[in-house]
């Protein structure tokens, strides 16, 4: 989500943080949990908190938040 | 114009980096993997049990140096930058599956040896053939192990990822 709103593409955030275009999309599909370094290092290029990157619990899609937000 | 490498250097290089990318499937790297591991077994088998001449299994030593690089850099190039942490992480548990289970072969074969030690006919490396085979068999159930493992733990996605999008 926040790699989509800043437009950037896998390369982009993968050269910014120092990693692999493979190992962001790892990241993205949840196949891979990543070091607190690398954690971190993405927080902060988004320039957000750690814990609006990733999370114990799966974020709820597009979908479900739309939808919580019409009731 | 700049000198690029000779062409078995640069096709290994590049079967190397299609392996490790996802390019070249992980199933494939699985497969190609298992069935080198079977024909090296194979003629392991034949020296242990049919005395064949080593000088037979000879040539199959001459692969073992790609095998060998195909292992060991793991999909990294000369010049690229170093491995990250995901890539880190695969080499270091393909390493470690490869290593330990190996080991724990080597393990069960040292307590055969023992508990057979006064058996004949139970095979055991004496002349300098039968060592070199060992060796042989050794590194390249090593090696294969380890390749496996690191294909396992490669998503069969991976290749798409390299899609800048």
């Amino acid at each position: 989500m926040f790699r989509a709103d800043a437009g950037l593409s896998r390369r982009e955030l993968a050269d910014a943080v120092g990693v692999n275009p493979q190992t962001i999309g790892f990241l993205e599909r949840g196949d891979y949990k990543p070091s607190l370094e690398l954690a971190l290092a993405i927080a902060q290029h988004f320039g957000v908190a750690v814990e609006h990157v990733f999370s114990f619990d799966p974020f709820p899609s597009l979908s479900q938040q739309l939808k919580g937000e019409g009731r | 114009m700049s000198y690029k490498g000779d062409i078995i250097a640069r096709s290994g290089e590049r079967l190397n980096d299609w392996a490790w990318s996802g390019r070249l499937s992980p199933r494939l790297v699985i497969a190609i993997a298992t069935v080198w591991l079977l024909i090296v077994w194979t003629f392991g088998i034949l020296i242990a049990v049919y005395d064949v001449d080593f000088d037979m299994v000879l040539p199959l030593t001459f692969l073992m140096p790609g095998n060998v690089l195909g292992t060991l850099f793991l999909g990294r190039r000369q010049g690229e930058p170093p491995a990250d942490e995901w890539q880190r992480a695969r080499r270091d548990k393909a390493f470690m599956w490869g290593g330990n289970l190996t080991l724990g072969l080597i393990v069960l074969w040292l307590a055969l040896t023992m508990g057979f030690a006064q058996t004949p006919g139970f095979w055991q490396p004496e002349t300098q053939g039968d060592w070199m085979a060992a060796f042989l068999l050794v590194v390249t159930t090593w090696l294969s192990l380890t390749l496996i493992a690191a294909a396992w733990l490669t998503p069969s996605y991976a290749a798409d990822l390299d899609e800048d999008d």
